[in-house]
């Protein structure tokens, strides 16, 4: 393959008269056997090239790690350069499957993607050896690294497929952010003959700025004065789901038009990003479940509302703004507390080593598929994959087709390794933290971070120009602390296509408040009843909280071991309030306390058919009251068989909720 | 880089190209990249690279292992074969070929109970005596051999007649997931991953059994060839052994009333089992009970 050859399929299928800077070198090295890995910035024009291989070559296989990117992915190369792209993924039912891989096999498709799961997948690996594919690519490189920002185990897959790949096969990996360190991880797994392209990273239009917060209820006023400070619509990052729908929550009360958005939300997330790309919201309060596929140019802001991970991640995070080169702002808000939920969530990313041994000691006795597992070993479905995924990458179990999983040794789990990766995550941690305090222009930092050693002061941020940002009104505070004190309740679970509760909060947190305090004390110690100002506090919370007027009754939810602590609460509030007080929920047999069991498979069988309705509730509209909630799987079991008996709408009231699940 | 070059050796072993194959019998050239780039077989073959990949990489993903004729573990034993593989695939651990002696024992799928009580008498026998089992694997004789050889804390070697990753072998695996965790049984397949079982892989799969072993033990056999709804069909048992016997294994035979039996012992291709031997290795293993 000529450069002059390039230049006219460059010309007569891309429309373009000449390449960027490194474009047809990666495309003649990937052509030549060489395995590629371009780190280069957002929008450099990285798909151009795997683009020019496919039209070169043919079928092009491109991982990719979210089905969203995925989406936009094919979008783009079919409306833009008329390539055939589709997709294979989980959203799709067989037959649409079907119906793609038929196209690929009659090589009516240039671009497939698919998500490196997608190999293990029987449909799949009954079509693969019909597949014309002509060259593999890697989007997101940066996802098979354990010292990247994002990694995922079965991104190991990909990389295990390419070492059996002869030089005929070209192998593009693409990234935008990898440190040193990742890209030499990257090259060590890919293999040689390997070749690097990769480019400068300051973003000049970024104007980053660090506001320190010293409150919870500080942070709701900035990120309320933020929004009506700044120009156009952004995204409000949180590390939690709880608190992107709290912070979501607070700041439609106070007039924004914004919206929560996060993994555990279904089919709704497309037409979230839609309306933000219409501009129809000011801002998605988002976990970083959001992120690689938003394809807007003009995003004005990225605010974070929690410090993330490490400066990788918030340079990835931050990079989603401005992609116009228009000026944006990238606001960090600093709370002393953000140290110990990065660091809790970096210790709890990895189940624990006697969990590991659990599942690998079962699959040695004999092969099972995932939902045995979660019942016997009562691991959420995350920490189990996440250990299945780590004991495949270590060769130590495997999956068959009919989705078995099973040991194919017996050995020693490697948990050295994982120490190793744990040690390096809080070094990481440890660079995003000082980037608070840093005197040097914020940008440059990140750069420097990520292997850019060229960048220069940035002259925009607030360390360049030694000046914050504008203090928001002090009359924001109160209704700030009064929200930050009686927290919304996680609640899930649908019946007949809608939610099971209209909406639900608790009193206050559980862990670190003096309500909480209370509880624990009353509940657990034997600290007998609930004092009178809970009581009161109860009432008035739930007061301005729920339209009670529209309330006919309030239902305690039975305990599972004998004590009437929620009944003697549940009577006392109905009492205070004016309102009747039903019991109407009775157990029909024992169950163990719902903390003792640890995911939502086991919670729930815990309660199946445990509970039951006394009489029939013909529409009336309930208060559906309990002390503490964590998971939410009561309330949302409670709640199925009370609609069942006819009851209206449902409201959720606790006296405390947990900060993160499993606090109890 | 060799892992590079397996699915070169899977395009070479599974396609429907013999004239290849011979000429790369003939040349063994050291560079298979280099050899197939120059074959005029090459732009059928070099579409298929990726799609072969990905069935490799997903055996390989099940715990297998891959190997290939220029392989120093390649078994120096499987050149007596006609035609050797010129891959393999393994589930198991491939040292075993090394750890014992392998003998072989070969009857029919459907066994008289007879045949059942002596397949276990002989492999509980050839077991104490420090000999791995060697079968193809198939149901009947074959797997009780190899369960009696495993009970009796021996090992065993498979060879079967499809591919590694079909349904079939992956209910097997299942089956026995503990001796291949425990390093007693190995699978060999010398077809491609996916392929299904066929007859005339069966048969093949026998040059493989005999090669592989020290001598052959006949504990039930049909007629050489008989009729079945009007068709000719041979016994694949009494194959063994003339597979076996043309490539100087010493076959044994039992002396059941089983057609074939009786008809391998006239023959002379098999011996009676329980004869003394002459000056044969095995002896000094006090081979008869
Ligand atoms: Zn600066």
């Amino acid at each position: 393959m000529h450069s002059q050859d390039l230049m006219t399929v460059l010309r007569e299928r891309f429309g373009f008269d000449a390449f960027r800077d490194g474009q047809e070198e990666a495309i003649l090295a990937a052509l030549e056997g060489r395995r590629v890995l371009l780190i280069q910035p957002t929008g450099w024009g990285k798909s151009l090239v795997y683009q020019m291989i496919a039209a070169l070559r043919g079928l092009t296989l491109v991982f990719s790690p979210l089905r969203a990117l995925m989406r936009d992915q094919v979008r783009q190369a079919c409306e833009r350069y008329a390539l055939r792209a589709d997709t294979v993924n989980s959203d799709m039912d067989e037959e649409e499957q079907q119906a793609v891989l038929e196209r690929a096999v009659n090589g009516q498709i240039d671009l497939l993607y698919i998500a490196p799961e997608r190999l293990s997948n029987p449909l799949w690996q009954e079509y693969q050896l019909r597949l014309p594919i002509r060259a593999v690519v890697i989007d997101e490189a940066h996802c098979v690294s354990v010292w990247g920002h994002d990694f995922r185990p079965e991104y190991r897959r990909i990389v295990h497929l390419v070492r059996l790949l002869p030089p005929e096969v070209p192998v593009v990996a693409v990234t935008a952010t990898a440190t040193p360190r990742v890209e030499q991880d990257v090259r060590e797994q890919i293999g040689e003959p390997f070749h690097i392209l990769r480019g400068a990273l300051t973003r000049p239009n970024l104007r980053l700025f660090v506001q320190r917060v010293n409150s919870d209820a500080e942070k709701l006023v900035w990120l309320d004065h933020l929004l009506r400070l700044l120009p156009g619509s952004g995204l409000v990052y949180t590390a939690t789901r709880g608190n992107s729908e709290w912070v979501a929550q607070y700041l439609q009360e106070r007039g924004h038009t914004v919206a929560y958005y996060h993994a555990g939300l279904g089919a709704e997330r497309t037409a979230l990003e839609q309306q933000l790309i219409r501009n129809e919201l000011k801002a998605l309060v988002c976990t970083n479940a959001l992120g690689m596929g938003l394809d807007k140019p003009d995003l004005r802001f990225v605010i974070h509302a929690e410090t993330p991970a490490s400066p990788l991640h918030y340079y990835q995070e931050i990079g989603r703004a401005g992609r116009d080169g228009e000026p944006s702002w990238c606001v960090l808000l600093a709370h002393p507390d953000d140290k110990i939920l990065q660091e809790n969530m970096i210790r709890n990313s990895r189940p624990a080593p006697n969990a590991y041994q659990q599942v690998y000691t079962l699959l040695q006795q004999s092969p099972m598929r995932e939902r045995e597992l979660s019942l016997e070993t009562g691991l959420t479905q995350n920490s189990l994959r996440t250990i299945l995924y780590d004991l495949m990458d270590q060769g130590l179990i495997t999956r068959d087709s009919e989705r078995y999983y099973r040991a194919i040794r017996r050995g020693q789990i490697d948990h050295f390794h994982y120490q190793a990766i744990l040690e390096a995550k809080l070094h990481d941690l440890e660079a995003m933290l000082a980037y608070w305090e840093t005197s040097e222009c914020r940008m440059r930092y990140l750069c420097r971070f990520l292997g850019d050693e060229t960048a220069r002061n940035c002259g925009v941020c607030d360390r360049c120009q030694q000046k914050g940002l504008p203090p928001p009104e002090p009359a924001l505070f109160a209704e700030a602390e009064r929200f930050a004190y009686h927290p919304p309740l996680p609640l899930s679970g649908v019946y007949q296509k809608e939610p099971v509760y209209v909406q639900g909060y608790a009193l206050s947190y559980y862990g670190g408040t003096p309500i909480g305090e209370v509880v624990h004390r009353c509940k657990y110690e034997s600290g007998g009843a609930l004092p009178d100002w809970v009581i009161q506090q109860a009432a008035t919370c739930v007061r301005e909280r729920f339209p009670l007027q529209q309330i006919d009754a309030l239902v305690p939810i039975p305990p599972s071991v004998s004590g009437g602590f929620v009944e003697d609460f549940a009577r006392r509030l109905a009492q205070q309030l004016g309102v009747p007080y039903m019991p109407v929920l009775q157990k029909t047999r024992a169950t163990r306390p719902q903390k003792e069991w640890t995911n939502k498979v086991q919670k729930a069988e815990n309660l199946k058919d445990a509970l039951l309705c006394t009489q029939p509730l013909n529409g009336k509209r309930l208060l559906v009251v309990d002390d503490v909630s964590d998971s939410g799987v009561t309330l949302e079991v409670a709640g199925k068989i009370l609609k069942k008996a006819g009851a209206g709408a449902l409201y959720a009231f606790c006296l405390a909720r947990t900060r993160h699940r499993g606090d109890l | 880089m060799e892992e590079r070059e397996w699915v070169y050796w899977m395009l070479l072993a599974h396609g429907e190209h013999r004239d290849l194959r011979k000429r790369f019998r003939q040349q063994q050239p050291a560079d298979i990249g280099a050899f197939l780039r120059d074959q005029p077989e090459w732009t059928q073959m070099e579409p298929l690279l990726t799609q072969e990949a990905l069935v490799l990489h997903q055996f390989l993903q099940q715990g297998g292992q891959f190997l290939t004729c220029y392989h120093p573990e390649y078994p120096a034993r499987l050149h007596d074969a006609s035609a050797p593989p010129l891959v393999l695939y393994a589930l198991g651990k491939l040292a075993l070929l090394e750890s014992a002696p392998l003998a072989a024992i070969a009857g029919s799928r459907n066994p008289s109970e007879e045949a059942q009580t002596q397949t276990q008498r002989v492999a509980q026998h050839l077991t104490e005596q420090g000999y791995g089992i060697i079968t193809g694997f198939a149901k009947g004789i074959d797997q009780i051999a190899a369960r009696t050889a495993l009970e009796a804390g021996g090992i065993v070697v498979g060879i079967l007649p499809q591919g590694l990753l079909s349904k079939l072998t992956q209910q097997l695996v299942r089956e026995w997931m503990q001796p291949l965790n425990d390093d007693r049984l190995l699978l060999l397949s010398e077809l491609h991953p996916l392929a299904g079982w066929s007859s005339g892989a069966a048969m093949m799969r026998n040059r493989l059994v005999a090669a592989l072993a020290e001598f052959v033990v006949i504990i039930e056999s049909g007629a050489r060839e008989s009729l079945k709804n009007g068709k000719k069909v041979f016994s694949g048992t009494y194959q063994c052994a003339e597979v076996a016997h043309k490539m100087g294994r010493t076959v044994y035979a039992l002396d059941l009333p089983a057609p074939g039996n009786q008809q391998l012992l006239k023959t002379g291709i098999a011996r009676r089992w329980g004869e003394p031997l002459e000056q044969s290795h095995h002896s000094q293993l006090h081979l008869f009970p």
